[in-house]
Formats: structure tokens, sequence, C-alpha cells
């Protein structure tokens, strides 16, 4: 045939043709969406006012631009991520009210948060009956991926949907207990709490492994943390007479605690967890913070190389307040929840299922294999949804600034 | 793509303008100031000056000097009725016109010799069914195609907290303590009149570094790394670090201590480092009955002491 070459060299432009068009065309072909992006909103739940609202809003601004960087890079062909942020005071009650809020939005694909473990205990039940992911960057309370019985040995894991990226306070409490009996030779404690779970929880760990150390516990208290008058429990401190006090709890009623013990008469520091560790426990303890010590998760964020990118695109994106504590921590819970849906996607030939229940029930299941290299170190969980990375730090005020003193790897084989 | 029509015409017939498939065609012919090169078969071709230009109402530039070689591809029939418009410079007349004013594909493809399009029909079929295939593999699942999290550098490698890029910074060596991972294997009482035990670690690192020195904290007992330190511990090649150990006064050790830790004292090229290595409950467990072993009432330790 007189046109035969140009009728095969036409037949096979058209195959290939086919060919690239139904690659490329493929991801919109079964999805269900309109063609072009998808959005998807990630839930953000943290105090974002009140007494710790400097630690929500640097949750929420560095869960912002981990959003942000994904969709720069389009780390997720066909999917724009938006962060929805909901505040929760630290009660509870909001943080429930927001779980059933982000469950409700059939654009919700998870959620991050949120920094209280009891606002975390009250958010759990309901993420779980919707099949929804939640990854706290701050939530340290052993019972909310082990279950209520984990002192005695019996970790079961409670709710598939519910991983963190920090550490827990059975690691916590007892490293400060170490590190106090055994480096720094104070032998006698006045140990108080605030009665949350939190500071409940970590005080009877410290508390505990102090004792099978072989150091005294000279009184325990409680206190309100709403008050901030402290007159009462520091007089008994002063009368007492311990080496150092522990506290468990949070700096809004820490940091006055710390000042108005040293006033009345306290000569060793005060000595806490990871809600201590801000420049806002230096800010209103002010010089009486000085030799206070507070452990945290994670090392030292100056150590990691991963993190000082994340400072300099941090400073570069010119959010008004600082990280803070957790700040790289929610960065990384906002990336594993991207990973997951990545890894959808992937499953699933470039598509997301159409159904939102659907995503977020494999979203779930894709975020218990979620491994990478994060702000905070290699980030990955282990079967009760506890990071693998079980770093920590010890932090001392001196000179006005929480500076690094020692930092510990929990290395259970 | 098939030609476009049929050449005719010889000397003194009006050139038939052949029209592009799907073109309309222009209300008035153009006709060149230019000498016809194809109504002159003495004077040589014009090489060939790049795709047709728009018209243009300036002065046309000279034409070009003529190649020093014929070229390649010589008309086998009747030449080419004339070129329309020609604002820019006359062209080789086997190029592919772009629009319909110009000789048509199929024209000018059965122009070439058959060997030439054979060869050229199975080049472009192979080109274009690679480049289908191409789009279809990187396209799907697992194909090899190199995430974001594989280019970072590893299995667990994942994206930089900020541009995607990776930095010098990535690349330089980690502190000591982002590289090494120390676990416990196990501990052994080895002699229970001089209260002495041992305890075997397990140490592996993703980059080279040395083991000075490992403590345990307890002012009841002294431990310290076996053999002769530092312990050089190299990528994929995992050590063992012996520590011997003695209990000095049973006053000063915890027998019920949950999570006791190890001081480990790194280096490397980058930094010094002191790392506290919790090994977790077995350590826990094993270390407390070493000490209730060895500091037991009748223990042949006891037994010596005044």
């Amino acid at each position: 045939m007189r046109h035969r070459s140009l009728l095969i060299i036409s037949t096979a432009a058209v195959a290939a043709g086919s060919l690239t068009l139904s690659a490329c065309g493929s991801r919109g072909e079964d999805s269900g969406k309109s063609g072009g992006e998808t959005t998807l909103t990630i839930g953000l739940d943290a105090p974002l006012t009140g007494d710790l609202s400097a630690l929500g809003q640097g949750i929420k601004n560095s869960a912002d631009l981990a959003v942000k960087q994904a969709n720069k890079e389009k780390t997720v062909e066909g999917v724009k991520f938006k962060l929805e942020a909901l505040d929760d005071a630290a009660q509870p009650s909001a943080g429930q009210q927001n779980a059933n809020k982000f469950v409700a939005d059939d654009k919700v694909v998870g959620a991050v948060g949120p920094l209280n473990s009891n606002v975390g205990q009250s958010m759990q039940k309901v993420f779980d009956k919707a099949k929804m992911v939640e990854v706290s960057p701050a939530n340290t309370a052993p019972e909310l991926t082990q279950g209520v019985d984990w002192r005695t040995g019996k970790k079961e894991r409670p709710f598939e949907t519910y991983f963190r990226i920090c550490t827990t306070d059975a690691i916590q409490g007892p490293y400060a207990a170490q590190y106090m009996y055994n480096e720094k030779k104070l032998k006698k404690v006045y140990v108080i709490d605030d009665k949350k779970t939190y500071g409940k929880g970590l005080a009877g760990t410290f508390k505990s492994e102090f004792e099978d150390l072989g150091g005294e516990v000279v009184g325990t208290d409680h206190v309100d943390p709403k008050e901030k008058d402290f007159t009462a429990v520091v007089n008994k401190v002063a009368k007492a007479k311990p080496d150092f006090v522990y506290y468990g709890g949070e700096y809004p009623a820490g940091a006055p605690l710390a000042d108005q013990a040293k006033k009345a008469g306290l000569e060793g520091p005060v000595v806490g967890g990871d809600a201590l560790f801000s420049a806002e426990y230096v800010k209103l303890a002010k010089k009486n913070s000085e030799g206070d010590i507070a452990s945290s998760v994670g090392a030292p964020l100056e150590t990691l190389d991963s993190a000082k990118k994340f400072v300099k695109n941090y400073e570069a994106a010119g959010y008004k307040l600082p990280y803070e504590a957790y700040g790289g921590y929610a960065y990384d819970s906002t990336w594993a929840i991207i990973q997951a849906v990545k890894a959808v996607a992937e499953k699933n030939d470039g598509n997301l299922p159409e159904d939102m229940n659907e995503t977020r029930e494999q979203v779930v299941e894709a975020m218990q294999d979620v491994k990478f290299d994060g702000v905070s170190g290699k980030v990955g969980f282990d079967e009760y949804g506890d990071t693998t990375n079980k770093q920590l730090s010890l932090y001392e005020v001196k000179d006005g600034v929480h500076k690094p003193v020692k930092t510990g790897t929990f290395e259970e084989d | 793509m098939g030609g476009t029509g049929r050449r005719r015409g010889g000397a003194g017939d009006t050139p038939r303008r052949p029209r592009a498939r799907g073109r309309p065609a222009s209300p008035e012919p153009y006709r060149s100031p230019y000498p016809d090169p194809y109504q002159d078969p003495n004077q040589n071709p014009v090489p060939y000056q790049g795709p047709r230009q728009p018209p243009r109402q300036v002065p046309y530039p000279p034409l070009p000097q003529p190649r020093s070689q014929p070229p390649r591809l010589q008309p086998l029939r009747p030449p080419l009725p004339p070129a329309r418009r020609q604002s820019s410079p006359p062209r080789h007349p086997e190029v592919l016109a772009s629009g319909g004013e110009g000789p048509g594909i199929g024209e000018l493809w059965y122009g070439l010799p058959t060997r030439a399009r054979r060869t050229a029909v199975t080049a472009a079929c192979l080109l274009l069914l690679g480049a289908g295939g191409y789009a279809v593999a990187t396209q799907m699942p697992g194909s090899g195609a190199r995430t974001q999290q594989e280019q970072e550098g590893g299995e667990e490698a994942g994206p930089a907290p900020g541009p995607g890029t990776p930095s010098a910074t990535h690349r330089r060596m980690p502190y000591p303590a982002q590289s090494a991972r120390i676990t416990f294997d196990r501990l052994a009482v080895s002699d229970r009149a001089r209260r002495t035990f041992t305890v075997q670690l397990h140490a592996t690192a993703t980059s080279p570094l040395t083991v000075l020195d490992v403590g345990q904290g307890y002012e009841g007992v002294d431990l310290s790394l076996a053999g002769r330190p530092p312990v050089t511990v190299n990528p994929g090649n995992a050590r063992t670090l012996l520590l011997e150990a003695k209990v000095t006064n049973c006053d000063g050790v915890p027998l019920r201590a949950r999570s006791p830790f190890l001081n480990v004292t790194l280096r490397n090229d980058r930094a010094r480092q002191e790392l506290s290595v919790i090994p977790g409950e077995r350590y826990a467990d094993a270390l407390a009955h070493a000490f209730r072993t060895l500091c037991r009432p009748d223990s042949p330790a006891a037994a010596l002491q005044p």
C-alpha cells in the first residue's frame, strides 16, 4: 500500500500516545474526583489559648510548616493538604468536641495532637470509633498506648488509631531519678504533682525509681495548677529540708512554685519533666529558675542535623512565636500522616479511595509502617503505637537558658 | 501522516498551491521577489534556513550562500510548485513546510529513498513505543521510581524537614550519639567471692565511631570497659563490648531499680559525646539479680568480711 510506512508510524504513535495518556490520566479515572488536585485536611488540636498557648502555638506553626512543605514539594501527587487548627485550651472537654468536629468533616484524613495527656485520653475514643488516625507530638502518659496496667508489665494497646512521636514518662521519670541520685548525689526529695494525668503519672514514676535506688522521699504534696499562690506547700517544703524538689506538672504552675520555694528557703533545684522545658518557665521563675532541671523528649535539636533545617525553615517562614519544645515533634507528626496518605495512594495505583472512611482506615494501617528521618530523629512506631526513637535529654537552666546536660536513649532489644 | 496532494504542472502552468489538510486557503497568492529555484533547475538549491517565519514588512535579507556540498535528500519527482509568500529567505525544497503553502508531508516523504523511509519507519516506531512504555512504567507504583524518601538515601531515609534537596549538612557525619546503637546481651556473675560480674553489650553504628569508656554511676559499683579501649565500631561490623564490674559496697547498690543506665563515652570525627544507654527491663532484672546474688548475707564475699 502506498501509504503503508506512514500508516505504520501513525499506528505506533497512536499506541504510544494512548499508553502515555492512560498512565498520566489513571489517577483521575477511578478516583471519582473531579480531576486535578484533591484537597485533604489534617486536623490539629492544641492549646492555642491559655497558659500553655506558647507550646500550642509552636505545635500549630510547625504542623503548618510541614503542610506547606508537602504542598510545595507535591509529596503526594495530586493531593494538596490543608491544616485546620482548633483550640482545646488544655481542656479535655474541648478536645473531645474538636475530635467530633474533625471526624464529622469528610475532608479530614487525620489529626495531630493534642499536647496534654488528659486531653488525649478524651479524644482517643472518638478517633478510634471513626477509624481516623491521631498522632500526638507531646502526650507522654504511658497508658495512652500501653494500657492502664502498664506498670505491672501487662501492656495492652487500647487504640489502634493512636500514635505518638515522643517517648513516655515510663522512661522520663526514672531517668531523672537515676541522674539526680547517682550523678548529682542528691538523696532526699520532696515530690509534688498537679493531680493531672501527666503530672501525677510522671511524679509517680520518678518517686518509685528514686526510692528503689535508695533515695529518701521526705514529703509529698499536690497543688491546684490554677492557683498561683503556693505558700502553704512551700513552707512545708522548707521545713522538710529536701535536697531538691521534684514537680510533676506544667510550667504555668511549676515556675511560680519554684520561685516561691526558693524564696521560702529551698537550697536545691526544682526538677521536672518536659512540661517545664520552656523559655516561659525561666521567664516566670526569673532568677530562681537558675539550676533547675527539666527532662524532655528527644535529643537536643542542635545535635540533630535534620533539626537544623527545620529551625532554619521555621525562621524563614516568619512565624511570630517560637516552635518551643514540641515544634519538631509536631512537624514529624504531620509528616507521618502525609507519608501514610502517600503510602495509601501508592497502594491504590496513585488513587485515594473515593470513600473517606475507607481512606481513613487505610491511613491508620499505613501509619504502622511509616518510617522516615524526621526532625526528631528516626521516626517509626512499635506495636503499641509508641515511637521507636526513645531518646530523651536533661536540661539545666544556666544563665537563664536551658542547656543540655545529658542525653539518653532507651534501647530495649 | 499522508500526503496532502499530488504535484502537477510543468513549465507555463499556473502553479497549483498545495493545501495543508485542515487549513483554509489563503485568499491571495503571494509572489516571491526572489528567483524561483523550482523554475530554474540549474540554480543550486538554497539551504534550509529553519521553520517558516511569519510575514514581515521590512526589506528582505540577502540570500544565504549556497552550500558547497549537495544536500543529502534529492527530489525524485518533478519540482514542487513555488513556495508561497516568502517573507523569509527561501529554504530547501525538501523541508517540511509547517503551513499549507509549502510541499506536503506526503510529497516530501516520498521524495526519500525507499531504504531511508523504511529505516525511518522502524526507528520512529521503536522510539514511540519505548516512550509510551516508559511513561506507563514510571506512573505505576513500585516501579522503582525513586520517591523523595528514597532520594534522601536509604530505606529509612525521609524528607528533609525543609526543602527537598539534601544539603551538605545531611552528608556530614552525624553526632556519635545519633550514629550508635548499643543493646544489652547478657550479664554473668564471674566471681562471687570477689563480687565481680561481667556485662556484654552489642554495639553497631551507622558511621565510624569509637567507644572510649562505659560507666554505671552507682557509688557501690566499679564498672569499666574491659580489654584495651577504645573500641572502634564501623558500619556493618558489630562489636561486642565487654564490661567488667565489681561491687565495692553492697550498701550502695540498688536491688530493685527499674531503669538503670550505662554512661557510654563515644567519639567520632565530629564530636565527643556521653550517651546514657538505658538497656531496659532485661538488663534491670539481670543487674538486680546480680546484686542480690553478690550481696546476700550468706555469699562467700560476705563471709570474708570482718
